[in-house]
């Protein structure tokens, strides 16, 4: 699956971008940085400013204030056929009146193939790279909506751009066939080491595909990392309760400093029960007697075991196979265990400090 | 590829990504020299004495009685009843259309079309055939003992005229609104109580109103603003505000004529607003997700539903019989009467000497009688020029208009002006300015008649380009070009290459409205052409009807001809949406 083609290095930066639409607030002040290669995930709500923002780097939209640059390249005043973008969108847009093959090879009007490849051979090899080698006769309608997604990933490709942008492009798709597509598409921005940026309102596929990822929530970055600090070490409690199931306790700041080494932990007391939380490094600013926030993923809940034990009433289950989600009330708060034993009654539960994040 | 290549490839690069700013300016500037301009002449025409600035000329329009009572009362009369008329005969019209089935009924549906593409002449020619002293009506009423009545020069065969012209656009648009009440909506009224009845007026006429409201509005439009029917079938006794102008230029008193033209683009352009403001309103509904089924006309394959009883289903079908038949005298009638008519001597007797007598016309007329082949040539030539001016002028605005951006609204509303200002404005406009020679600096700019026609043709009919463009543009999904552009396509390719092909049928459509409407235009040319040999079929016509009907009506048919050939080219490549909002 050799594709040739001069990826050249391309960065993404957003300097402090706002976009305002009349009265309306689309993006507020975001500051982004896409390293080279990587693939980056902007996830977040419907309305929360992560097509606004893929749309921004597409050159289809121009920022209110702020700046978008590819390296040092300043992007203003470039149109969206000269920054070499390659754009896959949630209905694919393939061009009805054009063939499966004219679509992949329209971008080639306008560029030349990489050096020694005719047209014909770039759109047969990109068809090629998507599985769908044979097929460039076909009209689009008579694809299936996962082929039709992998013709329009292979037009975007042809013109060997420099950035790959994704605007929710399985959406669309049914879950199975999703999550093929998805790895597939993982497996040919790796390959090809082409900066990728993925929009997408499911935070599962963000983190399954992502070097790293963007939360946004109401034109704002939430917090940027990889998808196993997003998941582990949320920052805030949007981010906590916006991916994947979490238990979130507020509680009154006891101590800021539990443990010996450098990064302190702290002791919150939630209704009177004292629970040992992970140190974060960012305790500059709290103080004693503060209320704070930390969360604890239902999976890292134990029956009985754990450095913090409370005991809460079972009040119900869902069986979704794998595991299965627990709910159970404490002192009136609701709180979920994943689990493969289903308990019930009264239950210790238990955590350590190092599974609970403070969150702001 | 060398570097001079490369410079000039880089320079027709740029080229390129301008070409839509640079169409987009032209169309402006056309727009300017030949709506604006013409226009503005006029006006400047009606605010001034012996170059002084004044009131007067239109301080007498407004006040004199004579135009007060017998040219705006009655113009505005006139356009009042021909509305009612027009309303009543198109709602049964509709009613048919949308609720039942019948062979033939997409071809009939297609049908209302109709006059938007009917030169009016050619109606009015067609109604002094029918209602005429020796018309058809006249000649059936004594075959069964009865008449003659005279019809014409009468506000009755005026307002019957208007009816057959608008009849069909209130037929049309009823019907789209009809077809797309979601038969949902009335099971619901009924399965809570609602009798059909009941659950007709609650439910389905309050759907129906405000586009029975839009089609008589723009009846009201197009009627108070009607020229040639009203020349025709009224002349001078029965003149509407532009029969008057029409008079006052052929006297050479343009000053005058000036002021009246002022004063009734004036209430066009707020007739006009009040149309768009309240069609604006009621955009967006679509084709229900579940029409109302309709029932078969045919006895053969059902009744009329299964709650209707024999006799209700029995008079159903008579009450549309007689409209049936209603529609036949009065939409075919004018038609075969001009055809008959053309074939038709004194006596009575069949005869093709009023063809002769245009073949006889062209061989051995003098240089300044009207000759039938120049008249043919001077349309298919005027035509064609107005298809070359209004595609790209009607496109461009298309594209434009269908964009967001801030004074849109303002750009809309002047490019649809056009539609708003008569014929004869423009015309005495271009007469006034670019015909009789302007001076710019010390150099006297003047344009000959024929082009001032392919101008004010273009832009009679640019608009009807943009109508039919701009709606398909609008439902095109934006992320068609986006991805043309994000694979390196300019804005003018991405419209060549994807929005163009995709939008194909409107444009096919636009252009057939656009052809059709040159040959059809009367009111511009028949200013523009007065005196010269630069006229066309329709006033070729009209100028054979001030003395002999028979050849008249042999000069219709001919017009007949050549409009229903470009009807076929609407129908065939636009028929199943084109116009549905015009």
């Amino acid at each position: 699956m050799a594709v040739s083609g001069v990826v050249t290095m391309s960065e993404i930066h957003l300097d402090s971008v706002s976009k305002r639409y009349g009265e309306t607030t689309a993006l507020v002040d975001v500051d982004l940085d896409v390293a080279d290669g990587d693939f980056f995930t902007l996830v977040g709500p419907s309305g929360c400013g992560k097509t606004t923002t893929l749309r921004l780097v597409a050159g289809f939209e121009s920022p209110t204030d702020g700046r978008v640059r590819f390296d040092d390249e300043e992007m203003a005043k470039v149109p969206p056929e000269a920054r070499g973008v390659g754009v896959v969108f949630q209905n694919y847009a393939l061009f009805p009146h054009m063939s499966v093959a004219e679509n992949v090879g329209y971008g080639l009007r306008f560029t030349d193939p990489p050096e020694g490849e005719s047209r014909s051979e770039r759109v047969d090899q990109l068809l090629d790279l998507v599985d769908l080698g044979g097929m460039g006769d076909r009209e689009p309608n008579q694809l299936s909506g996962g082929q039709q997604q992998r013709v329009a990933l292979a037009r975007a490709l042809a013109p060997s751009p420099r950035l790959l942008l994704l605007d929710e492009p399985m959406s669309a798709l049914d879950a199975q066939l999703r999550e093929r597509l998805r790895m597939q598409i993982k497996e040919i921005q790796s390959e090809l080491d082409i900066t990728t940026l993925y929009v997408t309102h499911d935070q599962e596929e963000a983190l399954a595909v992502s070097d790293r990822v963007a939360v946004m929530r109401d034109g704002r970055v939430e917090q940027v990392g990889t998808p196993r600090d997003i998941y582990r070490r949320p920052e805030t409690r949007f981010v906590a309760e916006f991916v994947g199931d979490n238990n979130l306790f507020e509680g009154t700041m006891r101590e800021l400093s539990v443990s010996a080494d450098e990064t302190k932990g702290y002791l919150v007391d939630v209704d009177s029960e004292e629970f040992r939380v992970a140190g974060d490094g960012r305790s500059e600013g709290l103080a004693v007697g503060d209320t704070v926030t930390f969360c604890v993923r239902p999976e890292q809940l134990r029956v009985g075991d754990g450095e913090n034990r409370f005991t809460a009433t079972v009040e119900g289950s869902e069986f979704l196979g794998e595991t299965t989600r627990v709910h159970l009330d404490w002192k009136g708060r609701s709180v979920t265990l994943r689990t493969t034993d289903v308990p019930s009654g009264a239950v210790e539960l238990g955590f350590d400090a190092d599974d609970a994040w403070r969150v702001s | 590829m060398t570097a001079s290549g490369r410079r000039l490839s880089g320079t027709l690069d740029r080229l390129e990504r301008r070409a839509l700013v640079l169409v987009a300016a032209a169309t402006a500037l056309a727009l300017l020299v030949l709506f604006y301009y013409p226009v503005a002449t006029v006006f400047v025409e009606a605010v001034t004495v012996d170059g002084a600035l004044s009131t007067d000329p239109i301080a007498e329009v407004l006040t004199d009685r004579f135009y007060l009572v017998d040219i705006f009362w009655f113009t505005a009369k006139q356009a009042a009843l021909s509305t009612l008329a027009s309303v009543a005969l198109g709602l049964p019209g509709a009613w048919i259309l949308a609720r039942f089935d019948f062979p033939g009924r997409e071809t009939l549906r297609s049908l209302t079309i109709l006059p938007f593409v009917l030169p009016s002449i050619m109606v009015a020619i067609g109604f002094v055939a029918m209602f005429g002293q020796n018309g058809t009506l006249n000649q059936v009423l004594s075959f069964v003992g009865l008449g003659p009545v005279s019809l014409l020069y009468t506000l009755e065969a005026i307002v019957l005229a208007h009816a057959f012209y608008n009849a069909p656009l209130v037929t049309r648009i009823t019907t789209a609104a009809w077809e797309s009440v979601d038969a949902r909506t009335v099971e619901t009224a009924r399965s809570l109580g609602a009798n059909p009845t009941r659950a007709f007026l609650d439910v389905v006429v309050p759907q129906l109103l405000p586009a029975v409201l839009v089609g008589a509005t723009l009846t009201f439009v197009f009627t108070f603003a009607s020229f040639p029917i009203v020349l025709a079938l009224g002349g001078f006794q029965l003149a509407t505000v532009e029969v008057w102008i029409y008079k006052l230029v052929g006297e050479l008193e343009y000053a005058e004529a000036a002021a009246l033209a002022v004063v009734e683009t004036a209430l066009s352009l707020v007739l006009t607003y009040a149309y768009l403001q309240y069609e604006g309103r009621q955009r967006g509904a679509g084709q229900g997700a579940h029409p109302q089924p309709r029932h078969s006309l045919l006895p053969a394959f059902s009744s009329l539903g299964p709650d209707r009883s024999s006799v209700e289903s029995v008079l159903t079908r008579l009450a549309v019989l007689g409209y049936g038949v209603v529609v036949a005298v009065v939409f075919l009638g004018p038609i075969v009467s001009m055809i008959l008519a053309s074939v038709t001597g004194p006596e009575g007797e069949l005869t093709l000497r009023h063809y002769e007598f245009l073949l006889q016309r062209q061989a051995t007329g003098a240089s300044y009688q009207v000759k039938p082949l120049p008249a043919i040539q001077n349309s298919l030539l005027y035509a064609l020029g107005t298809l070359l001016v209004a595609l790209p002028m009607g496109v461009v605005m298309a594209v434009l208009t269908t964009r967001r951006f801030r004074g849109r609204k303002v750009i809309d509303a002047l490019a649809m002006a056009p539609l708003a200002v008569s014929g004869i404005v423009v015309g005495l406009g271009m007469l006034r300015g670019l015909v009789f020679g302007i001076r710019i600096g010390d150099t006297r700019v003047q344009v000959v008649g024929t082009v001032a026609i392919v101008a004010a043709h273009a832009v009679a009919a640019y608009p009807f380009v943009t109508r039919n463009v701009a709606p398909l543009l609008g439902t095109l999904d934006s992320r068609f070009v986006e991805s043309a552009r994000s694979l390196g396509a300019s804005r003018f390719r991405a419209l060549l290459d994807v929005e163009l092909p995709l939008v194909w049928a409107g444009v096919v459509a636009g252009a057939a409205f656009a052809f059709a409407i040159s040959i059809g235009e009367f009111d511009a040319t028949v200013i523009l052409a007065s005196g010269s040999g630069s006229y066309t079929m329709p006033v070729a016509v009209e100028r054979f009807l001030g003395r002999r009907l028979g050849p008249a009506t042999a000069m219709g048919c001919v017009l007949l001809v050549v409009t229903s050939l470009s009807f076929v080219v609407i129908e065939r490549y636009g028929g199943q949406w084109g116009g549905d909002d015009v």
